[in-house]
């Protein structure tokens, strides 16, 4: 026995030293990024543009209130239409498909929409039979790539490479954290602002555009004949346009400008309020404008507060007053009341007629409420947040009452 | 680890033992060996023979003549890994039990990660994934002079993929869910990138020990 023992212990020693088996080591990454996309402007000139049956939102871009119809940007797909007649029961309508959409206006039954390098106008007087009624062509150029003549678009996308190497397809990607034009796409997709396109803005019968670099001016006085004017180089970093008393207050990165558009073909620079590189959506009353600052993904200075800028002298624009806040993302101002989205901390309100005093006046902070960005409307609160778009009664701004949702099926994170 | 292996070890062993049924028709088998192979280093052309313990607790019901079928749980201590493989299995013997048998065997099952740890940072997770494992092997069973117990030793071949995650968040100071399996999804939500090193282990398996 001890002998058999012995020499199947040999054995099988023996034969365990005799390894040939190799394992198999892979590395792989796989990462988010935006890989470029080209296309010919003819082609895209060619697919003729047909609403489409109701769909469900999969990631909310801007947002536009007109009549008792909600339109939702779905970046770079089309625009969703919603009946919201019933703010507690938004009915969706119909789909408008348009490539390389990312934001809209509308002026008198006339909806402008970007399509790449393009600027559509469909007439919306009769909801049930929305119609193409002007293309402009070649406006925003600056998504032309020169040397090739087409257009360069970004696709949100995931790739597996095996090397560390993010090569692909003879083209070089970058990691999306260090990616400018993913940080943008991002904030685009999120809520329509710091996108690489053009932001819609109407004031007087024209129509204002902005790029990250650029003001594009629009004679829309004859509403389905929209007219390119002129472009307007503004510096890096814009994010955001707001229109109010024949003034343009545009919110970079940098700062906010503020422009004379009392001739609105030609507007002038009259200031600009500079401060450390921030996101900073604006909002403006007669007397002063409301700026949050805000650390986060693509604006690295750490600052989180709302500055109150007296623009009394539009001219010479002075800080009246800074509130530390959480994580401002966007704000909006409906007479005296001002609301604040404060990312993953909730969302605010305050009372802002006595603008040296506003942190004493906080009518409400609902922590629940996670929110990157809102749009007081005629009958509701819209709140743009994780939940989806969601709209609140906010005829007391001390007690938001929410009376609907629309799910989305791929919400924002909100940071 | 050693200390984590004779506990493992000795768990089982009790686990096994209390709840075997004292029948002719249930075996236990209690193997310790080794599992070897050769390992490719990732980045640079050369190899390296890998060495490491292996343990197995087989529990089964003989349903056939010589053919009994059952369940084991393991403990294979791979130099990155320690997985706890659990599955069904198979022992089928020749010949008369009362003389030395040859014997076959097939292990197939999961190799839990169930004593590796999620490993957060505020930026990145990292985390272990496994798979299917598989083992057939045969074997001599040489059964004791007095008593109804035998001693086993056999050899085969050990099949067991694992996975090392190394995810970036997408959101920092955030704590997106670990996916139970990393292949359903290319990019887990929650996460800007993933770093991943599959290794399929491809061992021989030498193994020493007790059946009753």
């Amino acid at each position: 026995m001890k002998n058999r023992i012995k020499f199947l212990f040999i054995v099988l020693f023996g034969s365990s030293l005799l390894f040939s088996c190799m394992d198999e080591v892979k590395s792989t990454y796989t990462f988010r990024t935006m890989m470029p996309v080209y296309l010919e402007m003819k082609d895209v000139r060619a697919q003729e543009i047909s609403i489409a049956p109701a769909q469900e939102i999969e990631n909310p871009g801007k947002i536009y209130i007109y009549k008792d119809f909600l339109l939702i940007n779905e970046p770079n797909e089309g625009i969703h239409i919603y009946d919201n007649k019933n703010p507690a029961n938004p009915i969706n309508l119909s789909f408008i498909p348009i490539e390389g959409n990312v934001d809209l206006a509308i002026n008198s039954d006339i909806l402008y929409a970007d399509n790449y390098v393009d600027l559509l106008a469909f007439d919306l007087s009769n909801i049930r039979n929305i119609r193409l009624v002007k293309r402009v062509e070649d406006v925003f150029n600056h998504l032309y790539q020169h040397s090739t003549g087409k257009i360069i678009t970004f696709k949100d996308t995931v790739l597996t490479s095996d090397s560390p190497r993010w090569e692909y397809n003879d083209m070089w990607t970058v990691r999306p954290s260090m990616s400018l034009t993913s940080n943008m796409a991002k904030a685009a997709q999120s809520y329509g602002t710091g996108g690489s396109m053009a932001r819609f803005t109407l004031m007087d019968g024209h129509l204002f555009a902005v790029d990250e670099s650029t003001l594009r001016v629009f004679n829309v006085l004859n509403p389905a004949e929209p007219k390119f004017l002129k472009p307007i180089e503004l510096g890096w970093g814009i994010e955001t346009i707001f229109p109010f008393d024949q003034k343009l207050f545009i919110g970079s990165n940098r700062g906010m400008h503020i422009y004379d558009a009392s001739k609105p073909e030609n507007p002038v620079r009259m200031a600009v309020y500079e401060h450390v590189l921030a996101c900073d959506p604006v909002v403006v009353n007669e007397d002063y404008a409301f700026v949050t600052l805000r650390s986060g993904n693509f604006c690295v200075n750490g600052v989180n507060e709302l500055q109150v800028i007296d623009i009394r002298d539009p001219y010479q624009p002075k800080l009246k007053k800074a509130y530390p806040m959480l994580n401002p993302h966007g704000l909006g101002l409906a007479e005296n009341y001002l609301y604040v989205a404060e990312g993953k901390h909730g969302l605010k309100s305050f009372n802002v007629s006595d603008v040296l005093a506003i942190d004493k006046n906080q009518l409400e902070f609902l922590q629940s409420m996670k929110s990157v960005d809102l749009i007081p409307g005629p009958k509701s609160l819209i709140v743009i947040g994780p939940d989806g778009v969601c709209q609140y009664d906010y005829s007391n701004p001390a007690r938001l009452k929410k009376l609907s949702c629309i799910q989305v099926s791929n919400p924002i994170e909100v940071s | 680890m050693k200390k984590k292996f004779l506990f493992f070890i000795a768990l089982s062993f009790g686990v096994l033992h209390s709840s075997m049924a004292q029948t002719k028709a249930w075996m236990t088998q209690l193997e310790l060996g080794l599992l070897g192979g050769k390992t490719k280093d990732l980045w640079e052309e050369k190899t390296s023979t890998r060495t490491t313990l292996s343990f197995t607790a087989f529990h089964g019901k003989e349903v056939f003549r010589n053919q009994n079928l059952g369940v084991f749980v393991g403990l294979d201590d791979y130099p990155s890994i320690t997985l706890v493989p659990v599955g069904i299995g198979w022992r089928g013997f020749l010949g008369q039990k009362s003389k030395p048998q040859f014997f076959g065997s097939l292990d197939l099952g999961y190799g839990s990660t169930v004593l590796e740890q999620v490993e957060r940072t505020e930026w990145s997770s990292t985390w272990h994934e496994s798979g299917l494992v598989f083992r057939p092997a045969v074997g001599i069973k040489l059964p004791a002079k007095k008593g109804n117990w035998a001693l086993t030793g056999s050899i085969g071949y050990k099949r067991q993929p694992t996975y090392f995650h190394e995810g970036s968040h997408s959101q920092a100071e955030t704590s997106p869910k670990i996916p139970l399996f990393r292949t359903r999804k290319a990019l887990p939500e929650g996460f800007s990138s993933l770093n991943s090193t599959s290794t399929l282990y491809h061992s021989l398996s030498f193994q020493l020990g007790i059946l009753f």
